[in-house]
């Protein structure tokens, strides 16, 4: 059990997604992980700390000054590395896919950072997929209002029935094969560009 | 009509006045017009870039021109084999220094200050030697990454006023955006950084311009354009028509009658989310040095144009080299490897390439640089050596 004593240090903005890797680090058995939600005084409490992997968000803006802390000015006392081993190529390539960065200590065998690597790159896929549902129902909502908003313009415009909007509008999509919601971008941008035409004809 | 298929291209970049090839070629479709499609994707950190490139997120970023050669020769991220076809401009960056630190190094000048700009640090000296007799914490200076110009260019400007940048002061990495706040925050006392942030700084009152890199090495390279070299190789089309919308955009952004549309432009919240009238006075050349004065005229203080200005010399390679084997970053006996990073061939076959726009960097120097070291792209390791200051071994 000794993969299990691993220092381990989560940098993440957002506090859901790092208690949930955290919590996931726990499960998996490793007991020392500390989580920083912001990066001030990052240099005293690395030095404090003495991670042996550093997991950070691949967008995390100071990346830069990690790196720069870890690989140039020797600052901590243990050199870390970006977890760039050429032959795990695989599993490098699904930690950028996933939002994953790792750092790890000089002489840190690979086949004890992968499964710290894994759970992070697991939690990180979930989460995302989490955040994208959410986004897809919110997307869903203001699909259905723009979807509203052109057929009371055509309704109004065109002296057409509730009915007779859509179904234009689904033809029209169908025809295109575009989304519904796309036609009714179309079709605002289409009465905003004319209502201005006209305006700025009465101005001029 | 048979739809044309359109390349898309994901190009990164980093919110800074000189990502302007990007936007313009983008915002004005001269993308278009050489049947590809820019996609320009905003990133954080040069590490995102750096990752999002290697890993094939990306097609192409603009990227510090040293960062390409780091991934070239994997040091600080995974092995990349890279090409760069195109520098994407020249200068932009300045060191900017607290007015509490300039008011205390003013103090024990006995209130003469050094305007010569580049000979500037030499008013940094009494204060390193004051606070280390009174144990006081030595001065935090920040630049944007290890393998930056702005770290090259701050180093061998403390180097010439006779400060260590290793053992004298505390060099820290900050992200370009980020700089500003840090130097309000006290967090540091100065920094190296391209525009706008050095504007934004002194349009707050918070510091004042000491040096800028056209004070300096004004011909040395700034921003590439960074490609993997797999991927340049399998698409030497894109990479031509790339090559040449970024050269179409230069040369738009270099005219002086565009620069205020082209401060518009930039300033969008999608782009750099800073105040127009701020981004213009480096897209002018003529920035404010000091809170309250008027404006300055800088010659090549931030360009887009000019001879050779996007022609990417493998001698201007090697230059980045000799300055990473001066601060020990990397190892000696890659000239060869790093000088084929640098390939002019696709501007060469650019439709509006002629010779005289070829620059040979290093070896037609008018006058010495500032620091009076002659480069010589021949023999980089005797360059280097004749540094009193310096790291490599």
């Amino acid at each position: 059990m000794k993969e299990l004593s691993l220092n381990i240090l989560v940098i993440d903005e957002d506090p859901a997604r790092a208690a949930l890797l955290e919590g996931a680090l726990v499960e998996a058995g490793y007991t020392h992980v500390v989580t920083l939600q912001t990066t001030s005084n990052l240099h005293q409490r690395i030095v404090a700390i003495e991670p042996d992997v550093v997991i950070i968000d691949l967008q995390n803006p100071d990346r830069d000054t990690l790196e720069n802390m870890f690989q140039v000015t020797r600052s901590v006392k243990k050199p870390i590395a970006m977890f760039v081993d050429q032959s795990d190529g695989d599993t490098i390539r699904r930690a950028v896919e996933a939002g994953v960065s790792a750092y790890v200590v000089d002489g840190l065998k690979k086949d004890r950072v992968r499964p710290v690597v894994e759970v992070a790159v697991t939690r990180f896929e979930s989460f995302s997929k989490l955040v994208q549902e959410r986004d897809d129902a919110r997307n869903a909502l203001a699909d259905r209002k723009r979807t509203d908003r052109a057929k009371g313009l055509l309704m109004q415009h065109r002296g057409i029935s509730e009915e007779e909007a859509y179904s234009l509008m689904r033809k029209a999509a169908m025809q295109q094969s575009r989304k519904i919601a796309d036609i009714a971008d179309s079709i605002i941008t289409a009465f905003e560009l004319d209502s201005q035409l006209i305006g700025g004809r009465k101005h001029g | 009509m048979a739809e044309r298929t359109i390349s898309i291209i994901r190009a990164g970049f980093m919110a800074l006045t000189d990502c302007a090839p990007i936007v313009v070629a983008r915002e004005l479709e001269f993308d278009r017009r050489f049947g590809i499609h820019i996609e320009p994707v905003r990133l954080p950190s040069w590490a995102a870039i750096r990752d999002h490139l290697a890993f094939e997120k990306l097609e192409c970023a603009h990227m510090l021109g040293g960062l390409s050669l780091a991934m070239h020769l994997g040091l600080g991220g995974m092995r990349t084999e890279m090409t760069v076809p195109l520098m994407l401009g020249r200068g932009g960056n300045a060191i900017t220094l607290s007015s509490s630190v300039y008011d205390e190094a003013l103090a024990l000048m006995a209130g003469r200050p050094v305007f010569n700009r580049a000979e500037s640090a030499a008013m940094l000296k009494p204060v390193v030697a004051a606070r280390k007799l009174k144990g006081e914490r030595p001065l935090r200076l920040a630049m944007v990454h290890a393998f930056s110009s702005h770290n090259y260019e701050l180093r061998a400007w403390l180097a010439h006023g006779g400060i260590d940048p290793d053992h004298d002061v505390e060099l820290s990495v900050v992200p370009p955006p980020r700089m500003v706040e840090a130097l309000r925050n006290g967090l540091i006392d100065g920094y190296c950084v391209g525009e706008p942030w050095s504007q934004v700084a002194v349009e707050e009152g918070l510091g004042r311009i000491m040096a800028t890199k056209a004070d300096l090495y004004p011909n040395s390279p700034e921003k590439v354009l960074a490609l993997r070299r797999p991927w340049a190789i399998g698409h030497a089309d894109m990479v031509s028509a790339l090559v040449e919308a970024f050269s179409a955009a230069m040369s738009w952004a270099a005219q002086t009658e565009n620069r205020t549309e082209l401060a518009y432009m930039l300033s969008r919240p999608a782009y750099l989310n800073v105040d127009h009238d701020v981004i213009l006075h480096g897209l002018m050349c003529a920035p404010r040095l000091v809170p309250g004065d008027m404006r300055q005229p800088i010659d090549d203080y931030l360009s887009f144009g000019g001879t050779g200005c996007g022609y990417p010399a493998p001698g201007t390679a090697l230059w980045l080299l000799a300055q990473m084997r001066r601060w020990g970053q990397a190892g000696a006996g890659h000239e060869a490897e790093v000088a084929g990073v640098f390939d002019p061939s696709y501007i060469e076959r650019n439709v509006n390439f002629s010779g005289e726009r070829k620059f040979q960097f290093g070896r037609r120097a008018k006058q010495p640089p500032f620091d009076g070291v002659a480069f010589d792209d021949k023999d980089i390791e005797a360059y280097w050596r004749q540094f009193a200051i310096a790291k490599g071994a």
